[in-house]
This record gives C-alpha cells, structure tokens and sequence, in this order.
C-alpha cells in the first residue's frame, strides 16, 4: 500500500483528500498544514508520495518542495495549484515536482495521478 | 589578491567571447580554438577554485571536459552553432558571477542548466548516432487535467534528463495560455533524441501525470530536417544551419580518415606547447589537416609554428599594473611638470644671462615632454575590446528579434585612455541597442521601403586633435520630428509650436530626462534609462553628444571625448592678481573690443556683436569677485569660448601664454562652483583656477 503525507492549509481539503485516498487503496500517514512541518513529516515519515499545496501560511509549498528535494531527489511531490498559477507551476516544475493537480478536482483526476507512482 | 582574480578572469571571458564569435562567423572549429578554450577554462576552473568559487569552477570544469573531449578526439561531428551557444551561456554565467563579486555580494547563481545542457552535448558527441535516436511524439492529456500547456512543459522538462528535446509545437507553451486548446484538440508534438531504446522511453513517458495517449516514433536520421521543417520556419533554418554545419564536418573527417588521426597528433601538439608559454596568443584558424592530405605532418606543424609567431609579433607582451599605481605616475609627472616650471621660470632668476643653465633646462624640458608623453600613452587602450562588446550585443539581439544587420567596425586600433574606455561601453551599448530595436526596421519594412532586408550599424571611432570621436551609424527608421514632438509635447517638454521648432531641435527632445517614444519597453532597450543617460555620462567624461537623423534614412550619433583629462593644454589669462586657464579646446577666438561692438539690452545687459551675431559677455572679475583695475572692456580682452555649439565671451584684463596643466580636482571642502572645473598649479607655486566651459554656459 502506497504512504501519502497530504500538506494543505485548509483542514477540509486535507479530510477531503485524506477520504478519497483511503477509499481506493491509499494510506495517508501524515498531514501538515504549512510547509515547515510538512518538511519535518517527510523527514520523519518518508511517504512514498506528499500531495502539496502551494499556497500556505508559514512556509509555501515551493519552498518545502525544493527542501524536500534536497533531502530525497526521488521524492515524489505532486502539486495541488488552483487555475492561473502558471508562474507557481514553472517553478515548481523546475524544482523536481512530478506534476500538478488542479483545483478544484474530481476525485478520479486525482487517483488517475498518484496510481503513476 | 581578489583584485587580480577579477581582472584575469575578466580578461579571458571576453578573449573567450571574441573567439567563439569568431567560431560562430566561420562555422568552423580549429584544433587551436579548441585548445584555447580548453586552456582558459582550465585557468579559470583553477583560480576559481582557489578562491572558493565553487559555482565558476564547477561550471568551468565541465566546459573543460568538454573541450578534453573533443580535443582527444578531432575526428567527431561538432555542432558549431550549438557549441558556442552553450559556451556563450557560460560566458554570461561567469559574467554575472563576476559582477557580484565586484560589488561583494555572494556568487551564488545557479549553473545546472547550464552543466545540463554540457553533458547532453557531450553524450551527443559520446555516442554517435548508432546509440542516439531521433523520436517524435505525439501526446495526449487527460480531458479534465486542465493547464494542457503547463502539462506540456512538465514532459519537456522531465525529458530533459533523458533526452535533448530538438522541437515541440505548439511552441510557446509557456508565454501563450491559449496553447492549452490546441493541445486539447490535436496534442502536443515533440521531437528529441535521446540514447533510451523505444521501450525504455514509453516507461519514462508512463509515469507523467494525466498523460492519457502517446504515439512515439523513431525518426531515421536523414529525414530528420524534412520532418523537422513544417514545425516552424525558424526551427527550419536552425536545422538547416546545423545541418550544414556538420556536413562540412562530416566532409573533413572522412576525407582524411586514413592519415587523419596520426597527423592530428602531431599537429597539434607543438600549438598546445606555444599556447601554454603564450598566453596571449590568440586563436590561428588551423587549416583541417584534411584538406591538404599530400602535405607531410611535420610541413603542418612549421606552418602552425610560423602563423603563431607571427601572431605574437601582432600581439606584444603584456604585463598588467594596477590603476592605482598608474594614477600616481601620473600624479608624480603632472608634479615634475610643475616643478619644471618653477625652476626655469623661478624669479630669481629675472633678469641673469645664464648660458649652460639654459642650456640644461632645455634638456631637461625635452625629458619632461616625453616622459609625460609616455605616461600618457601608458594609459591608453585600443578601443577593440570596447568595441567586441557591441559585437556579442548585436549577435544576441539579431537572433532574439529576428533582424538581420551587418555591423561594421571603424577605427578598432583608435586608442582612449582607460578611465574612458570603462566607462564609454554602457553608453555605447545603450545607443547600438537602440539602433537594433527601434531604429533598424523588421525584414519586411526594410524591402517594402526599397532597402536591402540587411541593416547596417557602423561603429567608428577616430581620434582628431585632442578629442576622440565614435560615431555609431544605422540605415534604419531614423526620427521621426513630427512624432516626437507630439511625444514631447505629452510630456509637457515643449515651450513652441512644431513649426517653430528646427528638426535638430526636436530630434534632441530624446536625450532629455524622461523621454522614450517606444510605446512598448522591449527587453533589450527601453529600461527606464535613455539616451538622457548616455548623454549624462558622455559628460561626466567631459565629452559631449550629437545627434543627426534623417527620417527613413537613419540616425547618425557622434560622440566627442576629450583623449585624456588629467593634463590639458590651455590659455592663461590674468584677472587683477589672480590667473586663469581656459582650455584650449574650448576657445574660439581672442580680441580686443573697440567700442562700436559692444552693446547693452534693456536690462542692461552686456553684450558684444561679432559677425553680426551677439554673444553673452561674462566678465570674471564680477562673476568671482577678483578685484581688478582693469574694468573697461575695450582695457582687456575678450575670450570666445564654445560648448555644445553655444557661445561665451570672458571678458579678462590680458592673455599671459599658452601653458600645459595638470588638472587637480578642487578639494570636497570648497563651495563648487559652476564656472571651475579645477585648479593647478603654475610655475612659480601659484593656484590657478580653470574655468569649466560647459558650466560657464549656465552661469
């Protein structure tokens, strides 16, 4: 069974998604609502894949994705990004995210994504 | 000890630049180049790791291994264009580092992309095409993913690690959202090589996100610019340029195949000895050895050795000395100058019949002059590195905005002294950016107007008298009087009506505060700075700017530098006890006024005809407050000086001679004045101001 850590700021998303993963097969072991304790879960849970919102109190989803990367360059690190964030998506892109998912999603939009890992 | 990193480093990213412009213009790439990159990069890889900067260094070894590589092995296809397009980028890469290390920031930008685009390069020449495939695939996405074109850029970049992506369509995934339909409805082509097999490929591909369909072909390689050309016409051309390029490369390689290797060898080598104990020897283009098979190797090698040595007598030994310390010969001489004269002209000596002391002081003038004349051409560089700047500008520029110019060099051998040389290339810059972005139309304007569709920028610099000129010449739109002054009248500039104004007149709005007619800043000229600032620091260096155009014929901008500022020749005139220096350059005339010319306004103001013209009288024992007995004008004398094609009387009680000064800028703690642009000192030990022309025509 594959490990999730789902990071978002909203606590509804986080149920949300946590719901749809655990109905098809998906263990979410963690959530964070920031990006500083979803770097301190990655190091402490290793999930096979972390679901991450970009934008976020605290620390954003690019930043703890690019630190995320350095821990573990083969991290898979999936973006949930609402319409428009072009520039957010690029960069994270760049910085070694597998993909992204937009928001808002249906819920076979997002299986169809993490069943690639 | 930072000081001197700077400086070396400086020096070989632009010999660097010259050469791979060189390479790019000839489309070939000599075993010479080859090694003298290879050389610089290894220096530079050296020093920079010495001093910590690991980014440079980093950078700068995989370039070198680059060039090991393809020094190892002369027999490989080389992609001349894609080449020097990477090694170009390391250029601009170490550049930027290097300015952030002038101004004591961290050199901290990223170089992966660039090391990135190194190793595929590498792998390309690694393994040739029986290991490298060409593929092109057609993908479709998930009907609901969304952001189709950001998708798109996710496969380019995940490919990149993999493969070298050659084209996609749509092309401007990322500047254009509406590329997301067109995904949508006919899916996201693109074509790369890559070393995968075909299986492993679709695993790679297997893992994208949403990816819903992929048809992936291999592309034999012959077909590869046929397939390639309905893509875009622009791509086309590249691949027909690349295409080109390797077949003459091809050619040589397997013309010489036989013999090729060996004589290589020993070709090379001896060139890879001189370049190391020479370090300032340029690039030879080194003829393929290829092309002349019947001649013997060690034929070759003498040839190289006789090109190389002509080279060095072409390019003289060099030592490099810090600025400071030619700043204080120079201080030292301007001194010896001084004291020259306050022992031949001392008063104690009026009036004695001295034979041999005379004789000695002759002598010891004649040293003097030419000593000063030597620490002058000390200072003095050819203006061609300036000049390589604008030649990597215009190349940049022609690719990016799809222009095609030819830019012609003038004068490259012209010296300037060093201080300008430094600080005359933004202006420059500044002004042959604008030529190519707002004055040289686009291909199809120029042949609609009856011009060739290649547009010229000359760039010339000569020197004449004291002043140096640089002329910066386009065939392009030129101005436009009647727009600019509607542009001018917008920003509330103008005091006249059009028709009163003179063309010049208008034409010279753009060098005021403020004033960009471009409706559109455009990435290259049009950054908040304009031509005010060019002629701000053409100023600052004493020089002054003018500007002639003709509308649909071209712009012509002259620029006139004095050739050195620390010593300048000038009229001493007297003022009651004090003395001042007007510089030479600047005066038009000299006379005494009789009293029909002379000639009062309503307000009472002083003013002298001359040639029917009337001119301003400023009278200096008023205006600085020297008393004198002297107060009548037809007593003293009157001085014509000229700025900027604008006219000044100084009224002075007598002309004393023509004497040479050092220029010493007056000390922080005087109240500046307008009218002095600094001080000296005269032969007998006295203070002499120097007057500013162009600050006199403001007082």
């Amino acid at each position: 069974m594959k490990t999730v850590l789902v990071v978002d700021d909203a606590a509804f998303m986080r149920v949300t998604i946590k719901n749809m993963l655990e109905r098809n097969g998906f263990s979410v072991v963690g959530e964070a609502e920031n990006g500083k304790v979803a770097i301190h879960k990655f190091h402490e849970l290793k999930p096979d894949i972390v679901t991450m919102d970009i934008t976020m109190p605290e620390m954003d989803g690019l930043c703890a994705l690019k630190t995320i990367m350095q821990l573990d360059a083969s991290a898979n690190v999936v973006m949930m990004t609402a319409m428009g964030q072009q520039g957010m998506v690029k960069e994270a892109v760049v910085s070694g995210a597998k993909g992204f998912i937009v928001k808002p999603f249906k819920e076979e939009t997002v299986l169809s994504a993490l069943s690639k890992f | 000890m930072l000081e001197i990193y700077l400086f070396e480093t400086v020096q070989m990213v632009e010999q660097l630049e010259e050469l791979l412009i060189e390479i790019e213009n000839e489309m070939t790439l000599s075993g010479t180049a080859i090694n003298e990159i290879f050389r610089i990069m290894h220096t530079i890889k050296g020093s920079s790791a010495m001093m910590m900067y690991d980014g440079i260094a980093h950078l700068a070894h995989s370039v070198e291994d680059l060039f090991a590589l393809l020094r190892s092995d002369s027999s490989k296809e080389v992609d001349c264009h894609q080449l020097t397009e990477i090694v170009l980028q390391t250029v601009d890469f170490i550049k930027g580092e290097l300015v952030k290390i002038e101004q004591k920031e961290e050199p901290d930008g990223n170089n992966e992309e660039i090391v990135h685009l190194i190793t595929a390069f590498e792998k390309q020449l690694n393994d040739p095409k029986i290991n490298i495939r060409t593929y092109k695939a057609l993908i479709y996405f998930d009907p609901n993913c969304e952001m189709e074109n950001m998708r798109a850029y996710t496969v380019i970049h995940q490919l990149t690690p993999v493969a070298t992506v050659v084209a996609y369509t749509p092309a401007d995934i990322l500047e254009n959202e509406d590329t997301t339909e067109q995904i949508r409805a006919e899916g996201f082509t693109v074509e790369f090589t890559s070393e995968l097999t075909y299986d492993e490929l679709l695993l790679h591909f297997d893992h994208t996100l949403f990816l819903e369909r992929i048809d992936l072909h291999e592309i034999e390689e012959k077909k590869k610019a046929v397939s390639a050309a309905p893509v875009s016409v622009k791509k086309a051309k590249e691949e027909t340029n690349n295409e080109s390029c390797k077949k003459t490369a091809e050619r040589e390689s397997t013309a010489g195949d036989p013999v090729l290797p060996a004589m290589e060898k020993t070709a090379v080598e001896p060139v890879q000895q001189e370049t190391a104990a020479q370090p300032v020897s340029r690039s030879i283009s080194l003829d393929s050895p290829a092309s002349k098979p019947e001649q013997s190797s060690s034929a070759i090698s003498v040839g190289v050795e006789q090109q190389d040595a002509k080279h060095a007598n072409a390019r003289p030994n060099l030592i490099s000395v810090n600025v400071k310390k030619m700043d204080s010969l120079m201080d030292i001489v301007g001194e010896l100058v001084i004291s020259e004269a306050m022992v031949t002209k001392n008063p104690d000596l009026e009036g004695l019949e001295l034979e041999n002391f005379t004789k000695a002081t002759r002598q010891l003038s004649k040293l003097t002059d030419e000593l000063q004349d030597i620490v002058m051409s000390l200072r003095l560089i050819p203006i061609s590195n300036t000049f390589q700047k604008m030649q990597r500008l215009v190349r940049d520029m022609k690719i990016k905005l799809d222009k095609e110019v030819e830019l012609q060099l003038i004068g490259e051998e012209t010296e300037i002294d060093k201080n300008i040389a430094d600080n005359i290339s933004d202006p420059l810059m500044h002004i042959v950016r604008n030529s190519l972005d707002h004055g040289i139309e686009d291909k199809a304007t120029r042949l609609a107007n009856g011009k060739s569709e290649v547009g010229k920028i000359s760039i010339e610099a000569k020197n004449a008298g004291g002043d140096v000129w640089i002329t910066v010449k386009d065939d392009g739109y030129g101005l436009d009087k009647s727009k600019l002054y509607k542009k001018a009248k917008e920003k509330g500039l103008v005091t006249k009506s059009e028709a009163e104004y003179t063309e010049k007149e208008v034409f010279n709005f753009i060098m005021l505060p403020g004033f960009s007619t471009k409706e559109k800043v455009s990435e290259f000229s049009g950054r908040g700075v304009g031509m005010d600032v060019v002629r701000e620091n053409i100023s600052k260096l004493g020089g002054s700017v003018i500007l002639d155009s003709k509308t649909g014929m071209g712009t012509s901008i002259r620029i006139r530098i004095p050739m050195t500022l620390a010593i300048i020749d000038g009229i001493l005139v007297a003022v009651g006890d004090a003395k001042y220096i007007i510089p030479t350059t600047a005066i038009r005339e000299s006379f005494r006024p009789v009293e029909k010319q002379i000639i009062k306004d309503m307000e009472g103001n002083e003013m002298i005809m001359i040639r029917g013209e009337c001119y301003r009288i400023f009278r200096v024992h008023e205006q600085l407050k020297v008393d004198t007995k002297v107060k009548s004008l037809t007593e003293g004398i009157i001085v014509v000086i000229e700025d900027e094609e604008k006219f000044l009387c100084i009224f002075a009680d007598e002309l004393i001679g023509k004497q040479q000064v050092v220029v010493k800028p007056i000390p922080a703690y005087f109240r500046k004045s307008q009218a002095i642009a600094g001080c000296t000192i005269l032969g007998d030990g006295s203070i002499s101001l120097i007057l500013d022309a162009k600050g006199l025509m403001n007082t």
